[in-house]
């Protein structure tokens, strides 16, 4: 009886393979993935896709609140290179630039490439216990809030008695106590402030990926005569080059776009436009200019620019980084 | 270099990975470190590389106490299992690594390579990454590495484990000219007793952190301390029963329920004055037991396994099963009965509670 039952099922299952396909059940086949991705697609299309072409469109717009529902966006007869020209010419546009660079490129460097790197090498030498506590206590500017974890710093670095780095830390020294250190030293308050973060990130990365080295290679170098250095420089990093490329692009881009701790932290300033990146200057033209007036059209354009750089930026980090080398062709045959 | 372990212990937390290990190794010896996974062979070994330190004892080079100098000053070279060779370096970096990082100018790098490259016949290789090498031109590699720097020692841990069965007795070969010829004192780590057999002139067996033998390939095979030994060296493994001694008149005979064995009364005196209880353990080995005589004890067919050279039978006699070796034809079939003869001179005999072999000291 079951015997009769298993040859049935094997007989019908035969019946439909592969020989009497018919058309339909090709379609079929060939659109089931399709349809397994539409709601992804749609999402994607709804909240990415369209808004990165209308940004694309509104950079070549003077869109704003004063035109708003009377001046037609999408129409070809309204597009003029005129925001692109009034940014390059822009007398505070070398300011934003160099803020930019700095920040993105002092942030990177020492922070969440550099000190990442430093805590993960550190961390995966000493006691495995303690090294895991240590990166799990540096996580936890990461898990709190960001409103909150810049509320902190503010307080930290208000004036004495109020401020602990004045009270405690400069006050002892007599380097001075009633400074607000956000007004003295907004830029390195800045840099503090997302590199302890962002260096959480590289952190994870690279120490998982050092503790994946196999043993033996650490073995090997040491009876070669290597020296603990010796085995990072030579050893530990040619073989995290993958992580240090995926963690040096990933971070350049989204210190790039990001701003909100700027934004909380000193809104651009205390100077005039002190502390202005791009990213915090596309948010500014679009959302909070002065009088009401926001320029929607006009910060599309800074968002436009800065998505180029950041595209030419990881192009860069590829070539340099020698990506193709990085990726071995696989030596099965794909089936 | 001579090399000697003193009381060498290692623990980790509890667990006593190598427990008061005694060893002697002369100038120029292959010396192998055989024994079931986690025997502590390895740990030893990390330790005479110095990447473990002992928890207790010392490490001997020559007169010199080493469990303080650092990996790189003790002139050792070591072959992994896995090779370690490097895989972003080519043949030639990973050849010379350690060299780079004597800062030793590079003409007299590339002169070094060529000789140690010439002495494993990889000459061509040396542009290669590791990735585009067979599994022996790897081992090929590895072995350069380490023998560049002009060692003292050569540590080989499970060399020959991942290559392939027809490579292995090639690089087996191989390896053991390639010792002779440099007479380099070389220390190999091994669970295979066939590698540990034939390339070795001694062989330490290990068992749970503690030395078990240490002799001769043939000594250990002819002459086990104990029953472990006894067990793990030989393939098929010996037979092992549990007899007890009776004598009647000037006759020995080991008996249990299914069979009587006469031993020779020489043997049998001995192992009177020495067995405690008379609980005794009859250990004999596969081809000391004859099949098909006229007279023996009787015995029914199992399986039987031919192998070629051997025929692997086994025999059911009451309710052992005993292997037996023989030499083909071996026409009889399962189920038909055969007569099984015991070689008397080839028996060991083990005391059944201490383990240890009533025969020797």
């Amino acid at each position: 009886m079951s015997n009769n039952f298993q040859l049935e099922r094997e007989r019908s299952s035969l019946s439909s393979f592969p020989d009497s396909k018919s058309l339909f059940s090709k379609l079929k086949s060939g659109l089931l993935p399709y349809a397994f991705l539409t709601p992804t697609l749609i999402v994607v299309t709804l909240f990415f896709f369209i808004p990165l072409v209308m940004v694309f469109i509104l950079s070549f717009t003077n869109l704003d609140m004063t035109n708003f529902g009377i001046l037609k966006w999408w129409q070809p007869a309204n597009w003029t290179l005129d925001n692109y020209v009034k940014i390059f010419t822009n007398r505070f546009f070398p300011r934003i630039l160099n803020n930019t660079l700095m920040y993105v490129s002092m942030t990177l460097i020492f922070f969440n490439v550099g000190m990442a790197l430093v805590i993960a090498l550190i961390t995966t030498n000493i006691n495995r216990r303690v090294g895991f506590t240590f990166r799990l206590i540096w996580l936890m500017c990461r898990l709190t809030p960001v409103v909150v974890y810049i509320m902190m710093w503010k307080a930290l670095a208000g004036p004495a008695p109020m401020g602990v780095i004045n009270k405690h830390i400069l006050g002892p020294l007599g380097i001075g106590t009633g400074e607000y250190l956000l007004n003295t030293n907004p830029w390195l308050f800045i840099i503090l402030v997302n590199g302890f973060i962002g260096a959480s990130f590289g952190m994870i990365i690279f120490s998982s990926a050092i503790e994946a080295i196999p043993k033996d290679y650490m073995i090997a170098s040491k009876v070669d005569g290597a020296s603990t250095w010796q085995t990072i420089r030579y050893i530990t990093i040619p073989m995290i080059k993958w992580p240090l490329l995926f963690v040096t692009t990933y971070q350049t881009l989204s210190l790039l776009t990001s701003f909100e701790q700027i934004l909380l932290l000193t809104n651009g300033g205390p100077g005039l436009y002190e502390t202005e990146v791009w990213s915090l200057t596309a948010y500014h033209r679009a959302f909070s200019s002065y009088f009401g007036n926001t320029q929607w059209g006009y910060g599309s354009a800074w968002a436009v620019i800065l998505v180029i750089i950041g595209i030419i930026m990881a192009i860069i980090y590829l070539r340099v980084f020698k990506f193709n080398e990085l990726i071995q062709e696989p030596k099965i045959d794909q089936l | 270099m001579e090399v000697r372990l003193k009381n060498l212990s290692k623990h980790f937390g509890k667990v006593k990975a190598v427990n008061n290990f005694n060893l002697e190794i002369n100038d120029g010896e292959f010396v192998a470190l055989l024994g079931p996974s986690g025997c502590g062979k390895t740990t030893t070994l990390l330790m005479i590389a110095g990447i473990y330190k002992p928890t207790a004892g010392g490490i001997y080079f020559g007169d010199k106490i080493v469990n303080e100098v650092l990996p790189k000053d003790r002139k050792i070279g070591m072959v992994f299992q896995s090779y370690a060779l490097y895989p972003h370096m080519t043949v030639f970096d990973n050849i010379t690594f350690p060299l780079k990082l004597r800062k030793i100018p590079k003409e007299e790098r590339e002169r070094r390579v060529k000789e140690v490259a010439k002495l494993v016949q990889i000459e061509e290789l040396l542009d290669r990454k590791p990735a585009q090498l067979s599994g022996g031109q790897q081992q090929r590699v590895a072995v350069c590495r380490a023998l560049i720097k002009k060692p003292d020692i050569l540590l080989l841990d499970e060399p020959l484990s991942n290559l392939d069965a027809k490579l292995r007795t090639l690089m087996r070969a191989e390896l053991k000219r390639l010792q002779r010829k440099l007479g380099i004192t070389t220390i190999f780590v091994t669970h295979d007793q066939v590698e540990a057999m034939t390339m070795s002139d001694k062989i330490a067996l290990l068992q749970l952190g503690k030395l078990q033998q240490y002799s001769s390939s043939d000594e250990l095979y002819n002459r086990p301390v104990n029953l472990f030994v006894a067990g793990f060296i030989g393939s098929p493994p010996m037979n092992f029963i549990d007899v007890s001694l009776g004598q009647s008149e000037e006759q020995f005979l080991l008996k249990n329920k299914d069979i009587t064995i006469e031993i020779p009364s020489k043997i049998g005196k001995f192992t009177q004055s020495h067995s405690q209880d008379n609980k005794i353990v009859l250990g004999i080995r596969p081809e000391d037991i004859k099949i098909d005589h006229k007279k023996g004890e009787e015995a029914e067919v199992y399986v039987v396994e031919p192998m070629g050279m051997q025929v692997l039978v086994t025999v059911k006699l009451g309710n052992l099963q005993i292997k037996v070796l023989t030499t083909p034809p071996f026409t009889k079939k399962m189920g038909e009965k055969v007569k099984l003869h015991f070689n008397v001179n080839k028996i060991h005999l083990f005391d059944k509670n201490t383990e240890k072999s009533l025969l020797l000291n």
